[in-house]
């Protein structure tokens, strides 16, 4: 019997492989087509872009179109939305190393190994988990999170399983406990290759960006210094071109972790087309001095493109930088009343990003101007990072009222602050297969 | 004649009682019938009144009331007793039950005919003669006298068995006085005698091979009687499969097997096709395909291996009774192929045959194509248009045709209006055919000869066999090339209980294809130059460039096919072979139990070689070259040829244990039964590889495949191909099965199988839970029923089964899949795996249930018989593409979620329509299979995937349908216009994209549903003529449109009577449906005409497929002939259409093949020596 056992475990067909070593299933955390990637509605719902009406009404998929004017319905019935399902391969892709590795021994041999393998899952399963949380769940408010509806945290690879509604606070205890065991796990301090493994530098970075739209901006700043004691090194952007229509790219050395938006999104235009553009006012705000406007800006008539992504790639770059580390945790210090620090972090950042010689620290300021101009300069560095909708979210929380404005063909639309289509609906497809509660909106 | 042979029956002479003695019922059955039309019209109501008289004078007396004849011998009355009888019009049943209640004796009617037998003794009747025994001696001889030693003598419906001696004598003591003898000898017809104190001289017959075939049906793990199997079974003769001359067995199987469809019309486009079913189709995705057995075991090399000359006969399993023995192998039916043996005590039998069959040139004008004169006039089209200007200007300098070129030089002013008319003039009368026709094809010529002999002694039997077949193919340099060697050998040991058979089969094919005849870009090439050389083709790039470039230092890039055509060496080589030995010892009479072994290894190697002069090898060549500022020359490729190997070796073992009752208890139980246990392991394993620099005497040079280089003169940059790549797969089957059917008095059986199969392709749980494939069977012969009088039908069986079956699509498993990449496409500089599929646990068997009823009837005189049968296939979870929950991870997945239906008909009438000297026989053959799909949880995302797409199921549609868009004229500025949403639409890309799918017109299914054939053979004295003619209807097909886009881009393949008849100025949508020509060119356009019903073709036809005239020779009736038999045949195939529905001029099925199969004629010879 056993003889007939052994006989029949034979795998079929060599290319068909089932991962069974640490090294096989790492492969599959290597894979950069599924992995590194976020939704993009949230950017797409944001207020650092326009489109001309012919181009917002020219949209190839509906929802391109209605989550631009924020409509009740943005998906008219159409399933298949990579939103939902791009960062659910991830969490699968997760699960599938997860539940797998339970199969294999943790010898003294293979304990780095297999402790390092773990962490990358739980990290890549975290950033998914995130990724939606900002999407198709309410802002993190510590009054409500016990009863907001949070989103699915499937933590199995059997496609048989059940999918359910997690609590928006379930959903925030599973991505900071995930990443908590990751960071006491993962072997390497920093990321090899470009940034797309994950290291411990990218636990306490994402760690931050988490707290930080939790605000717990105590520990947002705590995790925020983490990081950049580890890897805090800043470009001076005098030494890039301003002329280049590549002039970051993914050797950049201010990266900490690789990701960025899906590619099914009508923001890549803005990136050449013309009918797409940034925020004149936004771009307004960039001094003269500031080489961000170059480095960062290309005129294409009246529209105002914004050059490549953060990483040099078309499609836009919402990984994790050194800047945006400095910014929060400029924040958070402004936010804890610690304003030399704060200005420090702020200057610092500032005069890496103008012309050599002209920028002027700024000093003095203090309390709420202080803390609103951190919160400027985070839009300008931070443009299309896809970070100004988890801000927009949290801001508003905070009393900044900050209503969005779309003028199309004469017809005006608007977002007013802490309005329920802050959080986007759920695909119909998945709500038709599972029967999970759909968002308000 | 009714007078004498009544006559004959009451007082039949000396002889004649004695053979009826020993033949009793089927002689005077077959005699009845020959009287039986005479004795049609007499009444059957009977007056009598009668006391105390001779049975016989009764009989007398009802015959010539009614018509009936009495058959008995005149020693079965001698008990009969004196019979009082009144009675007034009453039915002759009636009466025969009232006369013969009160007789020892019993009575059947047959044809219009009572049969008086002694009545069957009841157990007191039994116990009365029990003690009244005999000795019996008597002496088994052959047909010449001579004694057969070692025969099987036994006393029938016991256990009782003696073997006769050396002089054939055999001797019985105390044997009941009724009892009979069964007298068998291998090779002999069993004979049943009624016991004597002396036999006297028992002569056996030989049993002929025919017999031995016919009669016979074999399902890889035993064989039938056909009387005795109660599922659905085609079975086709030696002489049947001779009938068609052919390279490959499976084309000798078309248009004679019922049920068994070629499916030529699917053609390459689609998903998983099969070019074969039996029964329609009943999978999705999981292997389409017949099993196919050779001599017991599934076969997993290449069938071309096979020399059809070695075949003894195929029996086609086609319900589940006859196939889920094959477990999970046997879903799309099973076609069994046993090879030739020998034949014990028989002196060595030769048989030559040799044959040439001559194909036809193929017409290779027959697939669609514009015109050169209306190319050339698009090009100029196109060249106004300014469509070229970007690929005139361009620096990688793509090739311009020729046309163009000239229309270049005569816009910069090179030549004269007049030299570029009259030029551009000689293309537009030029036909790249007709090069093609003279210089790539050819009539194809194809040789087969095989010898075989066969023969065997006492204890051993054996037959070899070599054959040689050479083809040439209809494709200049393309050929094929075949040797065979057979040998088997059965030897048998301790009085023939254990035999032992070892057969080798090994075959060697040469696969030469060097005839490439894609077409050459443009329609109006000359391949020869004017003073006889090999012209050169635009390839690639501008002529003009390419002589220029590199000022020398490059190689030759021009392109001339006719060079090329010489140059080709691209040859697969198959080695093959099969060994099988088989043990077999029986432990008592009627119980055997073997072993069997077959090991079958092939090994093909593909070895395609680019020499230094080809095309191919001098592009890659300079296409690498690097050139260095300073104008160095260094090649990345080296210089010298190209060789590409890929190396395919398959080994298939198999083991089979079985355990085999074959026993008759008594008069009334008959019990056929196997059981047993098989494990089988198929593993294949390809790689290939690549070699530069390669030359003939052994050298081959290392290449740098990592880096990346320049190409000239793209100057894009690419990496030389390293070509090497391996695979492995391995299939293992572990599985038990058994089969068992009982007869009960000749007339009920009841049968069943069930098999249990585990593989290592399926989950842990299905295997475990291990619910077997099984079938249930019964039949009933009526005609055997006392009370069945149906004169004009003398033969009719009931048969009816259900069961299922199973089949396997072993590209999934239960398991997490992923796939890895090894080229470093991420940027994290390291291979990587992509998810493939999540785990399956619940991954299983496709199964698929068939229910089948039967009908067997022969009418009375023989004349008719034939067979219907109804059926349904339910195929059950099914692989097939679901939508799931997103939230999973994916968002389709392929599991068993999907259900199918096929139900058919199938009918065969033999019909001996005339005999004597002049005989006409009739065969039909009508099959009906529609396959629909019940269950599918994936829809078409589009109206252009559903219509374009290889397979795209639809519930309630067969699995190959024809789609089409819903056609609603061209608009009055010749735009194609077709329905969206219930309004005429020129929306071209909204049409096409639109997710309802209820703007598609299901138009039916791309297979035949209905398929058949009407085959005639006459024969009159030595000549013997068979001509067959195939029919297919209900089907349909798209034929090709008009693609603008497409013909802009250069293709021609677009049919010219279209191009012509095209929308050209307003007015003319009132008489044609052709688009007119915009530009630029609009591919959704083109798509909305090309979809629409419109070009949906019935693909229903008559095809005369072929005829074989053949004379043959005895020696009998000539002794001083050397051979025993000689046929002579000639043989014509694909000879032509008789009707056709469509009136487009396809072949519905080539329609969109380059050519319909050529027409071939075949002459041939068969001797036995």
């Amino acid at each position: 019997m056993a003889c007939k056992k052994e006989f029949l475990d034979k795998k079929p067909i060599s290319s068909l492989n089932v991962p069974t070593s640490l090294e096989e299933l790492n492969l599959l955390l290597l894979n950069k087509v599924d992995i590194h990637k976020s939704p993009a509605l949230g950017e797409m719902s944001s207020d650092d872009y326009y489109m001309a009406t012919q181009e917002w009404s020219g949209q190839f998929l509906p929802y391109f179109t209605n989550s631009y004017v924020w409509a009740q319905d943005i998906y008219v019935g159409a399933g298949n939305i990579s939103e939902w399902n791009i960062p659910y391969t991830q969490v699968l892709y997760a699960n599938v190393v997860l539940e797998r590795m339970t199969a294999l021994d943790r010898t003294a041999d293979n304990a780095g190994d297999y402790d390092d393998l773990r962490a990358k899952a739980l990290f890549i399963r975290a950033w998914a988990f995130f990724d939606l949380a900002q999407v198709f769940s309410p802002p993190y408010d510590t009054q409500t999170a016990g009863q907001d509806l949070g989103i699915p945290i499937r933590q199995t690879a059997d496609i048989g399983a059940p999918t359910t509604r997690a609590t928006v606070k379930e959903t925030y205890d599973r991505i900071l406990s995930d990443l908590q065991e990751a960071r006491r796990l993962i072997k390497l301090d920093k990321s090899v290759v470009n940034g797309y493994m994950p290291a411990k530098a990218s636990i306490y970075g994402l760690l931050s960006r988490v707290c930080l739209t939790m605000r717990d901006y105590s520990k947002a700043g705590l995790y925020a210094d983490s990081t950049l004691s580890i890897k805090g090194n800043l470009i001076n952007y005098n030494t890039l071109s301003t002329t280049a229509s590549v002039p970051l790219t993914i050797t950049n050395e201010e990266l900490i972790y690789q990701n960025t938006l899906v590619s099914a999104n009508p923001l890549s235009y803005t990136v050449t087309s013309q009918g797409y553009s940034i925020d004149t006012m936004l771009y307004a705000s960039y001094e003269a001095n500031d080489l961000r406007k170059l480095i960062f800006f290309s005129l294409n008539g009246v529209y105002i493109n914004k050059k490549r992504g953060y990483s040099g790639g078309i499609t836009i770059f919402n990984g994790i930088a050194t800047d945006e580390l400095y910014l929060t945790r400029a924040e958070c210090y402004a936010r804890s009343g610690q304003d030399d620090k704060a200005l420090f972090d702020l200057n610092t950042l500032l005069s890496s990003r103008w012309k050599a010689g002209t920028y002027i620290p700024l000093s003095g300021l203090q309390g709420k101007p202080l803390l609103d101009k951190i919160l400027l300069e985070r839009r300008k560095e931070l443009v299309f990072r896809g970070l100004r909708w988890n801000d927009l979210r949290r801001l508003n929380k905070e009393g900044y009222n900050i209503t969005l404005v779309r003028n199309l063909g004469g017809k005006q639309y608007t977002l007013a602050p802490n309005d329920i289509r802050y959080t986007l609906p759920i695909p119909p497809d998945v709500i038709l297969q599972t029967g999970i509660e759909q968002n308000k909106r | 004649m009714y007078n004498f042979y009544t006559k004959k029956l009451w007082a039949p002479p000396r002889t004649i009682s004695k053979i009826l003695l020993i033949m009793r019922l089927s002689t005077i059955i077959l005699m009845t019938v020959i009287m039986q039309v005479s004795a049609h019209s007499f009444a059957q109501k009977i007056t009598l009144s009668e006391t105390n008289v001779p049975l016989s004078r009764v009989l007398s007396e009802i015959r010539s009331q009614s018509g009936y004849d009495f058959l008995f011998t005149k020693s079965v009355l001698k008990d009969a007793r004196m019979v009082s009888i009144t009675v007034k019009n009453e039915e002759l049943g009636e009466v025969l039950r009232k006369i013969f209640d009160k007789q020892p004796l019993a009575y059947t009617i047959e044809d219009k005919s009572v049969v008086i037998k002694g009545k069957v003794p009841s157990f007191l009747n039994w116990l009365e003669s029990a003690f009244a025994t005999m000795d019996v001696r008597g002496r088994v001889v052959d047909e010449k006298g001579q004694p057969l030693v070692g025969a099987t003598v036994r006393i029938k419906g016991t256990n009782r068995v003696t073997r006769t001696g050396e002089s054939g004598v055999f001797t019985l003591t105390g044997v009941l006085e009724n009892a009979v003898l069964e007298i068998s000898y291998l090779g002999y017809k069993v004979s049943e005698w009624k016991v004597m104190k002396d036999m006297g001289i028992v002569t056996l017959e030989v049993l002929t091979a025919e017999l031995e075939q016919v009669d016979v049906v074999s399902t890889g793990y035993q064989t039938l009687p056909k009387e005795r199997a109660t599922g659905s079974f085609v079975q086709i003769d030696n002489t049947l499969l001779n009938r068609r001359i052919s390279t490959n067995l499976l084309d000798r199987l078309e248009g004679i097997a019922s049920g068994l469809s070629f499916n030529r019309n699917t053609g390459s486009s689609l998903t998983n096709p099969s070019t074969l079913s039996v029964r329609g189709r009943s999978t999705i995705y999981a292997n389409p395909n017949p099993l196919i057995v050779v001599d017991n075991f599934p076969f997993n090399g290449d069938l071309s291996a096979i020399n059809p000359n070695d075949i003894a006969s195929v029996t086609i399993l086609k319900d589940a009774a006859a196939a889920s023995i094959w477990g999970a192998l046997s879903g799309n039916g099973v076609i069994v192929v046993t090879t030739k043996r020998g034949r014990v005590n028989t002196a060595p039998q030769v048989e030559v045959t040799a044959n040439l069959t001559i194909g036809e040139q193929p017409d290779i004008y027959y697939a669609p194509r514009l015109s050169s004169a209306s190319y050339v006039g698009i090009e100029q089209f196109l060249f106004d248009k300014g469509y070229f200007n970007a690929r005139i200007t361009s620096t990688a300098r793509p090739v311009l045709s020729p046309v163009v070129e000239l229309l270049v030089q005569r816009r910069s002013g090179q030549i004269s209006a007049a030299d570029s008319a009259a030029m551009i003039g000689k293309y537009a009368r030029t036909d790249t055919r007709d090069d093609l026709s003279r210089y790539f094809y050819r009539s194809s010529a194809n040789q087969q000869y095989n010898i075989n002999v066969s023969g065997g002694g006492t204890n051993q039997k054996y037959y070899f066999s070599t054959g040689f077949d050479r083809n040439l193919t209809n494709v200049e340099r393309n050929n094929f090339s075949r040797i065979s060697v057979n040998g088997s050998n059965t030897f048998y040991f301790m009085q023939k209980k254990l035999e032992w058979t070892t057969a080798l089969n090994y075959a060697r094919n040469l696969i030469e294809n060097n005839g490439n005849t894609s077409s050459f870009n443009y329609p109006y090439l000359n391949l020869k130059n004017e003073d006889g050389s090999n012209a050169s083709v635009p390839s690639l790039y501008r002529k003009s460039y390419i002589d220029t470039l590199g000022k020398g230092r490059l190689l030759d890039w021009n392109f001339r096919p006719l060079d090329d055509l010489a140059q080709n060496d691209n040859t697969t080589r198959r080695l093959e072979y099969r060994i099988n030995t088989q043990v077999k010892y029986q432990i008592i009479d009627g119980l055997d139990v073997s072993l069997q072994y077959q090991y079958n290894e092939g090994n093909s190697l593909l070895r395609l070689y680019n020499a230094p002069e080809k095309f191919y090898t001098r592009d890659y060549i300079n296409r690498f070259t690097q050139i260095s500022s300073s104008g160095v020359y260094t090649r990345p490729v080296p210089l010298g040829g190209i060789l590409a190997n890929t190396n395919n070796l398959l080994m298939a073992s198999n083991l089979r244990g079985q355990l085999s009752l074959n026993k008759q208890f008594g008069k009334l139980h008959a019990v056929n039964a196997i059981i047993g246990a098989e494990a089988r392991e198929v593993n294949e394993n390809m790689t290939s590889n690549r070699l530069y620099g390669y030359t003939e005497a052994g050298g081959a040079v290392g290449i740098n495949y990592q880096s990346s280089f320049t190409l000239i003169p793209t100057n894009i940059t690419g990496m030389i191909e390293a070509g090497i790549s391996q695979l492995n797969k391995s299939n293992r089957f572990v599985s038990r099965f058994a089969n068992a059917s009982y007869t009960y008095a000749g007339k009920y059986i009841l049968s069943g199988s069930a098999r249990k199969d585990e593989s290592n392709v399926f989950g842990a749980a299905t295997n475990q839970k291990g619910i077997p494939l099984w079938s249930l069977g019964a039949s009933w012969e009526l005609s055997k029923e006392h009370f069945y009088q149906l004169a004009w039908l003398p033969y009719l069986r009931l048969r009816l089964t259900t069961g299922y079956q199973g089949n396997v699509d072993n590209t999934l498993s239960p398991q997490v899949t992923v796939s890895t990449s090894q080229t470093l496409l991420t940027v994290a500089g390291s291979p990587f795996s992509t998810l493939v599929s999540p785990p399956n646990p619940a991954l299983r068997w496709e199964k698929i249930n068939m229910k089948n009823i039967g009908l067997d009837f022969r009418l009375s005189g023989d004349r008719v018989q034939g067979t219907i049968e109804y059926f349904t296939k339910h195929g059950r979870d099914l692989i097939g593409m679901s939508v799931v929950d997103p939230t999973t991870g994916v968002a389709t997945f392929k599991g068993n979620t999907a259900n199918m239906k096929v139900r058919g008909l199938d009918l065969t009438l033999n019909s001996l329509n005339l005999s004597g000297n002049f005989s006409w026989s009739s065969i039909l053959l009508f099959s009906l299979a529609k396959d629909r799909v019940t269950k599918y949880l994936l829809n078409p995302s589009s109206v252009s995937s559903a219509i374009t797409t290889g397979m795209s199921p639809i519930q309630g549609n067969p699995l190959y349908s024809v789609y089409a868009l819903k056609w609603a004229g061209l608009s009055d500025t010749g735009n194609p216009q077709v329905m969206l949403n219930g309004e005429v639409s020129t929306n071209y890309s909204g049409i096409l994209n639109a997710a309802d799918l209820s703007n598609i017109k299901y138009m039916g299914p791309a297979n035949p549903p209905v398929f058949g054939s009407i085959r005639n053979d006459f024969s009159f004295r030595k000549w013997s003529l068979s001509v067959n003619v195939t029919y297919k209807f209900g089907h349909y097909f798209r034929e090709s449109g008009l693609g603008y886009g497409n013909i802009f881009g250069g293709s021609t393949a677009y049919s010219e009577a279209q191009f012509s008849a095209r929308w050209k100025t307003s007015g003319d949508e009132a008489i044609t449906d052709v688009p007119g020509i915009v530009y630029p060119a609009n591919s959704n356009r083109d798509n909305v005409y090309n979809f629409s019903d419109l070009l949906i073709q019935k693909g229903d036809h008559i095809r005369l497929q072929d005829i074989n005239l053949g004379y043959d020779l005895m020696r009998g009736e000539n002794s001083r002939l050397p051979f025993k038999s000689l046929r002579l045949y000639t043989y014509i195939n694909n000879i032509g259409i008789l009707w056709k529905a469509n009136q487009v001029g396809l072949d519905p099925d080539y329609f969109f093949a380059a050519y319909p199969n050529p027409r071939t004629y075949a002459i041939g010879v068969r001797a036995g020596f």
